[in-house]
């Protein structure tokens, strides 16, 4: 069977030399030098078409069909949130549109934007149909209603340039789930005639599509690369250092790394990571950059089938894993090990409120009762009726304990972590793991069948709060797939998301996730990390934890031999008050 | 002679319709569904989704609009996975790059397998036949996503003559094209000095050689053609191997070609799109072997084709 | 006088994987202009392994000829040693002054070639001759072998004639460059009767026309009895006996030959002569027993014979301007000669 690295052997993968003297690089050879001037080549993995981390330049991808501005820029920690917008009607007009208008604005440039769901033109407040006490995901709109009555969406155009977003309670959050791709805004203009032609999607086409951010798309090869180059309309266009980037859909890693090598990509784009069995290698690399990333990789349970239903049993599988091993000797590439759900440098407060927990040492979850510990795990084993007992000859053995079978979907990766952990369920506990592995969409089904014990799911941030990670425990959650519910953790959640105090709030959240980890219906492994390559010439490269680098800060730095400090192309400005331009 | 093509291509229908009948009716019964994602999609967009694509019908009835499209309009369906592509937009793109792959490929393959396999006929049992032939087992032996890396790391990482990967110039053919080539002209050369050897062997040869004509000219004349045969007819299976082998070189090499759909399509349960593939993979072997009948019949004058 | 074609104690070896096969072992012969050789022995006995080497065409490696001489008198002219030609001398030799007609018409012609080809291509490489003068000659020549509407047939396929046309095409290819000497390595096996009587008819008319010297080689003694005027039999590698037609037939002294002649049907025969088969099997030529070959199947086995090849004998000199036989090892023209120990041979056919 294919994997996903056609070339995941060992002795094929090519070795990266050590850097010649004097040079800062391995992978930049002045004989094969190319990047360097005004066009950027960068990379990203086919599989998910393209994800430009640049505001305005999402292009739908698999995973969604909308459009336009964003604003979650996090650059050198300063954060801001706006959309952008062009007038596209050759008046050259542009200007910027804060993410979410609470207030009034200044005259605007007529119908530039706006969101796809402006479907409401006007807000009939005599219609309001209060929301039911129970929204799923975001705690402003509810998604179900809009198909049905618009006028019940608390959206509404105030004016042509101006959005107003009604929350059922403050929702100190609101901002950052404005970043996120499902609200960007889309031209209707652009997209109604597709639509009335039958042809829905095509709008998204290069000779079609309208984008506002500072690059706009030239060329689009499905499949192999995407060009893009200044957008003239952008605030920043005569600001802006790369004039080209060229996107490669290239699907292979090995293939990056060697376009990489030999100079024909200066960064090895934003998507997925490097692959493991590089990463000690590369890991040593000057050129080499790594984050921690926005993500959490876990086992879910099926808490409705034996043994599996016994939380202890649950608990004990948990305690039993030693993840720092896991990380240390499987994924290897600066993950950390998770005795919790939300990563620890998860925004919204909640990375200060574990910072200020950690200074008091008052972190619940590094005590052992969290953390690996294995003689509690065979504990908890003999109290749910499976006794841990040492045979000489065998080592461990759960009397009575019947095999567990552990899903995963067909790849490299979730085969050697699940190898590991059936051998340390083994060797801790006496437990027997079978694994399965299935292809995605097979394994899919089975799973909303609910014909599995034990799968491997992650959840990546949608936006930058704890919030997002706790929407996946809500008993409607799409994404609980284990069965398990809890009145108390929802109500603790509820609570927690109207609370404006953010310290206040955070607590409930701690509080909240302190039930997960008590109940354990996902066992978490580790929060992710992101890694890539990127050339020293490249400069105004910053990471961060969502992965989202933006090419407008970058430019080449044809002297790169000489250090100089990493900024960006030019200064950042602050957010512009709205109607400031 | 053309009447023996057209009524030989008309043949190739029947069996095409009877793959795509096959194809189409297999994917859809496999589980999972194509637009299955980890989270449940609310029902409406899912019976959105089945009415966009015509899921909720039966297969009987999906089938026929299928068909009815396909050859009315030559229109093959929406991919599902790549929402915005048609199944004959996505081939359109990509079968042309593997055909300009894997004809090259197959020019090469015979280029070099059929003068190593005559060399080593004519030479049997001397060095030069060993060492033509040691050559033909290995590059058999060595598959081609070992042998990539090879050439990648020697060639363009080493040496910097070529281009590690990607599809842009002549230059970027090179190595792609050998890597898929090589196995194939190994083979070629095996088949080549057994049908010369045979041929060689062959009293009519040796009415060659009582004429006194020399050798050059018997190999030339009268060894060749007959020769050659077996690597006629292993061109039509060859053909089709190296399409699929090609799905090892696209990818190492980063090619845009139809390779990646063929298990791709499969694994994303795009039903439109591997039916869409099973036609012109399924398509493109009949036509081989169907050239090779008709090259068949220029080389042997004893094939009749109105059999 | 010279002969057209002289072998002296030719050996050809192959050297095979089971050991060295003699598949020529120590022959010799002659053939003047305007004679037919007529060499017969069992199929296995070396008969085409001496033609073959004669047009120097033994595949090598595995067979080599290791000893002998084969010369060849071309237009009266000194004796030239084909053994020690080089490739080139025998290239233009080859299909111009020695042609050779296969046994299997069926194969020997090349399916994939034209006849038109496969027979201008010889006047093109031996007379130089292009276009359509070839072409004239090649239909001329199909003309003269006997085939019907030759100029519609010319363009044909090997595989669009019957067996008797192919090997009457095979006649014409040889006979195009009006070769010398003619071996007809078993021309008639693979054809029907009366196909055979044509083609044996054909090649006496090319001897008496154009004075063609013709080695007849077959397994049929009645084809020799046809057209040779002189036969030699071998066995196991070696002639055994030689002699002129008639003497060989009407009285033929060593066991093998008597064998031989008794196995196989006559025309003139009387229903009552039962056909006597040659008891037991002819010894695989890579491990041949000592003395004479034919010793194990052979009723009068002497000791002697276990000892050493028998040297030749003279039953009757057919030439007598050759009147010492021990100054000239070879055999004169109508000398009939045999290779046994058996003094009496008259007692072996009596019994
Ligand atoms: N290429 C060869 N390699 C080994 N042995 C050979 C070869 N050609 C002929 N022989 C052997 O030489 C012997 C004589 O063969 P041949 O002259 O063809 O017999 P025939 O009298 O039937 O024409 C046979 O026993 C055969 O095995
Ligand atoms: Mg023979």
């Amino acid at each position: 069977m294919l994997t996903r690295s056609p070339v995941g052997v060992k002795t094929t993968i090519p070795p990266f030399p050590e850097a010649p003297k004097g040079l800062e690089s391995i992978a930049y050879d002045a004989a094969n030098e190319k990047g360097t001037g005004e066009n950027l080549q960068l990379f990203t993995g086919a599989d998910k078409q393209v994800r430009a981390a640049e505001p305005g330049q999402a292009l739908p991808s698999g995973d969604y069909d909308v459009v336009g501005a964003r604003g979650a820029v996090s650059c050198n920690g300063e954060k801001t949130y706006y959309f952008e917008v062009v007038a596209r009607d050759g008046s050259g007009r542009r200007g910027v549109l804060p993410g979410c208008m609470l207030g009034p604005s200044s005259t605007p440039p007529s119908a530039l934007l706006v969101a796809k769901w402006d479907a409401v033109p006007t807000f009939d407040a005599k219609r309001r149909v209060d929301p039911p006490e129970d929204p799923q995901a975001l705690g402003f709109v509810d998604a179900g209603a809009l198909g049905s009555d618009p006028s019940v969406v608390g959206v509404r155009v105030v004016d042509e340039r101006t959005l107003e977003i009604e929350a059922e309670f403050p929702t100190p959050y609101i901002l950052d789930t404005l970043s996120h791709a499902t609200s960007y805004p889309v031209r209707r203009d652009i997209i109604e005639p597709f639509e009335a032609k039958g042809e829905p999607d095509m709008w998204t086409r290069p000779e079609s599509i309208v984008t506002n951010g500072p690059y706009e798309i030239d060329a689009w090869k499905f499949r192999y690369e995407i060009r893009m180059r200044r957008n003239p309309h952008h605030r920043h266009h005569d600001k802006l250092k790369i004039h080209n980037i060229v996107w490669m859909c290239v699907e292979s890693y090995v293939s990056s790394m060697n376009l990489y090598k030999s100079g024909e990509l200066d960064y090895i784009g934003d998507n997925g990571s490097l692959p493991p069995p590089y990463k000690p290698v590369l890991r040593e690399r000057k050129d080499y950059k790594a984050a921690p990333y926005l993500g959490t990789y876990w086992y879910e349970f099926n808490t409705k089938v034996k043994p599996l239903d016994d939380v202890r049993v649950r608990k004990a599988l948990n305690l039993a894993l030693d993840k720092a091993q896991l990380t240390e000797k499987v994924t290897r590439g600066g993950e950390r090990a998770a005795t919790h759900v939300v990563p620890p440098f998860m925004g919204g407060g909640y990375s200060e409120h574990v910072e200020a927990l950690k200074a008091k040492d008052a972190d619940l979850f590094a005590t052992p009762e969290y953390s690996f510990n294995p003689e509690l795990a065979r504990e908890l084993l003999g109290q749910a009726g499976y006794k841990v007992v040492l045979d000489p000859k065998d080592g461990y053995r759960a009397e009575g304990m019947p095999a567990i079978e552990l899903l995963y979907n067909t790849s490299e990766g979730h085969r050697a972590l699940a190898v590991a952990i059936q051998a340390m369920w083994k060797n801790h506990l006496g437990v027997a793991v079978q694994l399965r592995n299935e292809e995605w969409h097979v394994m899919l089904k089975n799973v909303r069948d609910r014909n599995f014990q034990v799968v491997r799911f992650g959840w990546i941030a949608d936006y930058d709060h704890p919030q997002t990670f706790m929407d996946t425990f809500m008993a409607k959650s799409p994404n609980n797939r284990t069965g398990w519910s809890s009145t108390a953790f929802e109500s603790l959640i509820h609570k927690a998301r109207r609370t404006a105090d953010t310290t206040e709030s955070m607590k409930l959240y701690r509080e909240a996730e302190k039930i997960l980890a008590d109940e354990v219906p996902k066992l978490p492994l580790y929060f992710y990390a992101k890694s890539t390559l990127v050339k020293p010439h490249v400069k105004g490269f910053f990471f961060n934890r969502r992965n989202e680098q933006l090419v407008h800060w970058m430019w080449i730095d044809e002297d790169w031999k000489v250090e100089k400090p990493n900024e960006p192309a030019f200064p950042p400005e602050t957010f512009p008050a709205p109607g400031a331009f | 002679m053309l009447a023996f093509i057209v009524r030989r291509l008309l043949t190739i229908i029947p069996t095409l319709f009877l793959v795509a009948t096959f194809v189409f009716v297999l994917v859809r019964l496999a589980p999972g569904g194509p637009f299955d994602t980890e989270r449940e999609v609310p029902a409406e967009v899912k019976a959105a989704l089945d009415a966009k694509f015509r899921l909720s019908d039966p297969i009987s009835v999906q089938y026929k609009d299928w068909l009815v499209g396909a050859v009315t309009t030559g229109s093959l369906g929406p991919s599902m996975k790549y929402h915005n592509r048609t199944v004959e937009e996505l081939i359109g793109m990509t079968l042309p790059v593997s055909m300009e792959l894997g004809l090259w490929a197959m020019l090469v393959a015979v280029a070099i397998g059929a003068p190593l396999g005559v060399l080593g006929a004519v030479r049997q049992n001397t060095w030069k036949d060993s060492v033509a032939m040691a050559a033909a087992m290995l590059g058999i032996s060595v598959p081609r996503f070992v042998l990539a890396p090879l050439l990648v790391l020697v060639f363009a990482l080493k040496l910097y003559w070529l281009p590690v990967a990607r599809w842009e110039s002549w230059r970027h053919l090179v190595l792609p094209v050998i890597c898929a080539a090589l196995p194939m002209a190994a083979y070629i050369a095996r088949l080549a000095r057994a049908g010369m050897l045979e041929v060689i062997r062959s009293d009519f040869v040796r009415t060659a050689r009582a004429k006194g004509l020399s050798e050059r000219v018997i190999i030339t004349r009268h060894a060749l053609k007959g020769g050659m045969l077996p690597v006629v007819s292993f061109l039509g299976p060859g053909f089709a191997g190296l399409l699929v082998g090609s799905l090892v070189v696209e990818k190492i090499f980063d090619i845009p070609g139809m390779g990646r759909y063929l298990v791709e399509s499969v694994l994303n349960k795009d039903y439109n799109l591997t039916a869409g593939i099973a036609l012109v993979y399924g398509g493109l072997l009949m036509v081989s072997n169907a050239a090779v009948d008709v090259a068949y019949k220029f080389l042997d004058p004893r094939v009749e084709l109105d059999r | 006088m010279t002969h057209l074609l002289e072998v002296k104690g030719l050996k050809t070896h192959f050297f095979t994987e089971e050991g060295v096969v003699r598949a020529v072992d120590g022959v010799s012969y002659h053939v003047s202009r305007g004679e037919v050789l007529g060499i017969v022995g069992e199929s296995g006995s070396g008969k085409s392994v001496s033609s073959l080497s004669t047009m120097r065409l033994i595949p090598e490696p595995p067979g080599r000829i290791v000893a002998g001489e084969i010369l060849f008198s071309s237009k009266g002219g000194p004796p030239k040693d084909l053994v020690r030609a080089s490739e080139r001398e025998m290239q233009s030799i080859r299909g111009d002054r020695i042609a050779m007609i296969f046994q299997d018409p069926m194969t020997s012609l090349n399916p994939y070639l034209r006849i038109s080809r496969q027979l201008t291509e010889v006047l093109e490489l031996h007379k130089n001759m292009k276009g359509s003068e070839a072409r004239a000659r090649g239909i001329e020549m199909l003309t003269s072998v006997g085939i019907p509407d030759p100029s519609r047939r010319f363009d044909d396929y090997p595989h669009q004639l019957s067996g008797g046309m192919r090997q009457r095409v095979m006649i014409a290819m040889a006979l195009l460059c009006d070769p010398e000497l003619l071996i007809a390595d078993e021309p008639t096996t693979a054809l029907d009767v009366t196909i055979q009587a044509q083609i044996l008819e054909l090649i006496a008319e090319r001897r008496d026309l154009s004075k063609v010297g013709v080695v007849l080689i077959t397994h049929d003694l009645g084809v020799v009895a046809r057209l040779a005027d002189r036969v030699a039999v071998m066995y196991a590698g070696r002639i055994v006996e030689q002699g002129p037609a008639q003497r060989i037939f009407e009285d033929p002294r060593h066991p093998y030959t008597v064998g031989l002649a008794r196995s196989i049907p006559r025309l003139d025969d009387d229903r009552s002569r039962r056909l006597v088969p040659i008891q037991g099997m002819p010894p695989s030529l890579s491990k041949l027993p000592s003395g004479c070959p034919f010793r194990p199947r052979c009723k009068n086995a002497l000791p002697a014979c276990a000892e050493s090849f028998p040297a030749e004998r003279v039953v009757a000199r057919g030439d007598e301007t050759r009147a010492d036989a021990s100054r000239d090892p070879a055999i004169g023209v109508g000398d009939h000669v045999v290779f046994c120990h058996e003094e009496d041979k008259d007692k072996v056919q009596a019994s």
